[in-house]
C-alpha cells in the first residue's frame, strides 16, 4: 500500500564553513611570553599553575600572563583577548571539567 | 568547552599560535566545534576526565603529563586535517534542499530518524506542501534569515524553522509564536550555544503571555507543564527541534548534558492570566495588555513546592522561600551572572498571597530578601568559586547571606496551573539571562 516517495524539506543545517589557516607556530618557547586562559572550572587554576611553573622552569618561557573567565560558558571578551595577546607570543586555554 | 575552542581559534585568527586543553569526555564535541569554526587543525591537548574532582597532587600530575604536548602544539606545525571535504564556501541563505524519502508514514519516520533529524518521537514528515502552509501561517518570507544557531552555526531561515515546526506537529497558526521563540534564543544574552553544550542539562522554558495564548489554546491551566496540550507540546518541541537540527544540540553531536530534563523535548506554557490576581508578566514589564510575548529561559529543571496547610499568603511565601534554600542548585553560585529565577505560583497560592496584601513587586522583594543562604554553607560546594560574588556579598563573613538572584527584578513571576496548592520555582542555567520577544508576523 505504500506510495513511492515523498519530497521533504531539509530541516537541518546545510552550512559549510570557510576554512581558516593556523597561525604560524613559534620556533621555540625560550624567551616567549605565554598567555594562559583559565576557563574557571574547578581545578583549572591548579592545572595552569603547574603548567606555568614547568613552562618557565623547563622550557625557558620568559613571562606568563593569566586571565580567568567569569564562566566557562562565555567567550573571553574580545577586548580582553586582544589585550592579552598584545603582550603574548602564544596562548593556552584550559581546561574543561 | 564550546568557548574554549572558540577562544583558541580566535587567538589563531589573531595570528598567535594557541592550544586548547580539553578533557577526554569533551574530545568528540571539541572536534565537532573546531570543524564548525573552520579550523580542525587547531591543536587540542586531551587530558584525563574529570579534572574537577581530583586532588591537588593528581591535578599536578595530569598537568605535568600534558606539558610536552602543549609545547608541541605551540611550536610544531600540525599536518592539515585529512578531511576537508566538508569545508567550502558558506551556503548562507536561500531555500532549503529537498530530499526524497519513502512515502509510507512509518517508513518515512524511520528514514527521518536514520538521517538524524528527529528527537526520537514520531514526526510529521516535512513535505513541501506542509512546510509552505506553515510558512504561510506567518507573514515572513521563507528565505528570510533570522540568524545562526550556535553551536553548530546553522543558518536559521524561516523555511527551516517551518520544516521543524511541521515535524513537531504545529498548526500553521502557531508559527508566529514558534518564530518568536526562535528569535528569543538567538538573542546574545540567551547564550544558546552554551545551553546546548553544557553538562548542566539546561533546556528552554517558554512562557507565553497575551491574547495569542487563548486564541491558539496555549494552556496556562491544569497540567500546563505536561505534554498533554497540543499547542504547548508542539510549540515547545518545534523550538527544541530547531536547536537540535540547526544548532547541533544532539547527544551524538555537541549536546553534553550529564542528565538533562524532559524540557529537552518540550516545555511551553502560558501564564494563567484569567486566574491571576495581578497584572500579567508582560504588562508588568511595560508591554500593552493586547500585545503577546514569549519569555524564554534556559533552565535546569522544575522544583515543585507544595503548601496545603498554611492558610495565609505569608505562610505560603515562607514555605516557598524555605524550599529555595537549597544547596544543590548552582543558582546561588551563579547569581552574579544576573540570571533569572522563574517562580510559577498556582492560582490558589497567588490568590492567598494577593489577599495578604502582596502585589507582584512585593512578592519578588519577599523572595529576594528571604531566599538566601549563608556563605559558610555555600562555600566549597556546588559551583563555588572564590570571589565570584565580588561586590554583591562580603565573602569574608561566613554568616553573610547570599541571595538567590542578584536583584528582585531577576525574578520572573507568573501564575500558572489549575486547581490545587502546588507551585514551583525554576532556576535559570549558568549564564542564560533569558530573552523576551513580541509575537509578530501574525496573519
Amino acid at each position: 500500500m505504500s506510495q513511492d516517495t515523498i519530497r521533504v524539506v531539509n530541516p537541518a543545517a546545510e552550512d559549510v564553513t570557510e576554512p581558516l589557516a593556523l597561525a604560524p607556530r613559534i620556533a621555540s618557547l625560550r624567551g616567549a611570553r605565554i598567555a594562559l586562559i583559565d576557563n574557571s572550572k574547578h581545578n583549572a587554576d591548579r592545572f595552569l599553575d603547574t603548567l606555568a611553573t614547568l613552562l618557565v622552569r623547563d622550557h625557558g618561557v620568559a613571562a606568563i600572563a593569566r586571565y580567568r573567565k567569569v564562566s566557562a560558558s562565555v567567550p573571553t571578551p574580545p577586548e580582553t583577548l586582544s589585550r592579552l595577546l598584545e603582550g603574548s607570543d602564544a596562548a593556552v586555554h584550559g581546561v574543561a571539567d | 568547552m564550546t568557548w574554549g575552542l572558540h577562544d583558541g581559534i580566535e587567538i589563531e585568527k589573531a595570528g598567535r599560535p594557541a592550544v586548547t586543553v580539553v578533557t577526554e569526555a569533551f574530545q568528540a564535541a571539541a572536534n565537532a566545534r573546531a570543524t564548525v569554526l573552520g579550523l580542525p587543525e587547531h591543536p587540542r591537548v586531551i587530558v584525563e576526565h574529570p579534572l574537577a574532582s581530583r586532588t591537588p597532587s593528581e591535578v599536578e600530575k595530569v598537568a605535568t603529563a600534558a606539558v610536552a604536548r602543549i609545547v608541541d602544539g605551540l611550536s610544531r606545525a600540525a599536518a592539515p586535517a585529512a578531511d576537508r571535504s566538508t569545508t567550502s564556501t558558506a551556503r548562507a541563505s536561500g531555500r532549503a534542499q529537498r530530499r526524497e524519502i519513502a512515502g509510507d508514514f512509518p517508513a518515512a519516520n524511520d528514514a527521518l530518524e536514520a538521517i538524524g533529524w528527529t528527537d526520537g518521537l514520531p514526526v510529521i514528515p516535512p513535505t513541501e506542501a506542509l512546510v509552505d502552509a506553515m510558512v504561510r501561517g506567518a507573514t515572513r518570507a521563507p528565505g528570510e534569515v533570522l540568524g545562526r544557531m550556535e553551536p553548530l552555526k546553522g543558518t536559521v531561515t524561516v523555511e527551516k524553522v517551518a520544516a521543524n515546526a511541521v515535524m513537531a506537529g504545529c498548526r500553521p497558526e502557531y508559527f508566529p509564536v514558534v518564530l518568536a521563540t526562535v528569535r528569543a534564543v538567538l538573542q546574545p544574552d540567551f547564550n544558546v550555544g552554551s545551553t546546548a553544550c553544557t553538562t548542566g542539562g539546561s533546556a528552554p522554558m517558554v512562557i507565553v503571555n497575551g491574547p495569542i495564548a487563548r486564541r491558539l489554546g496555549i494552556s496556562g491551566g491544569t497540567a500546563c507543564f505536561s505534554g498533554n496540550i497540543k499547542a504547548n507540546a508542539t510549540i515547545g518541541r518545534a523550538l527544541r527541534l530547531v536547536m537540535r537540527n540547526l544548532g547541533g544540540a544532539k547527544p551524538d553531536g555537541m549536546e553534553k548534558s550529564t542528565q538533562a530534563w524532559p524540557g529537552k523535548i518540550a516545555c511551553c506554557f502560558a501564564e494563567n492570566e484569567a486566574r491571576s490576581p495581578w497584572e500579567p508578566l508582560h504588562v508588568e514589564r511595560g508591554y500593552p495588555a493586547d500585545t503577546s510575548t514569549v519569555t524564554v529561559v534556559a533552565v535546569r529543571g522544575i522544583y515543585s513546592v507544595t503548601e496545603g496547610v498554611q492558610t495565609t499568603g505569608q505562610g505560603v511565601l515562607e514555605t516557598l522561600v524555605a524550599s529555595m534554600r537549597y544547596v544543590g542548585s548552582p543558582i546561588y553560585h551563579q547569581m552574579h551572572n544576573g540570571i533569572p529565577l522563574i517562580v510559577a505560583l498556582c492560582p490558589e497560592h497567588a490568590e492567598e498571597i494577593a489577599r495578604a496584601g502582596f502585589d507582584r513587586r512585593a512578592v519578588r522583594e519577599f523572595i529576594y530578601e528571604h531566599a538566601r543562604m549563608p556563605v559558610s554553607v555555600l562555600r566549597d560546594r556546588g559551583y563555588y568559586a572564590p570571589d565570584a560574588w565580588k561586590d554583591l556579598v562580603d565573602e569574608s563573613n561566613p554568616d553573610a547571606l547570599v541571595p538567590i538572584v542578584s536583584s528582585p527584578d531577576r525574578i520572573i513571576l507568573v501564575v500558572a496551573g489549575g486547581d490545587g496548592r502546588h507551585s514551583s520555582w525554576t532556576p535559570a542555567w549558568g549564564v542564560c539571562r533569558g530573552a523576551v520577544e513580541v509575537v509578530t508576523d501574525v496573519r
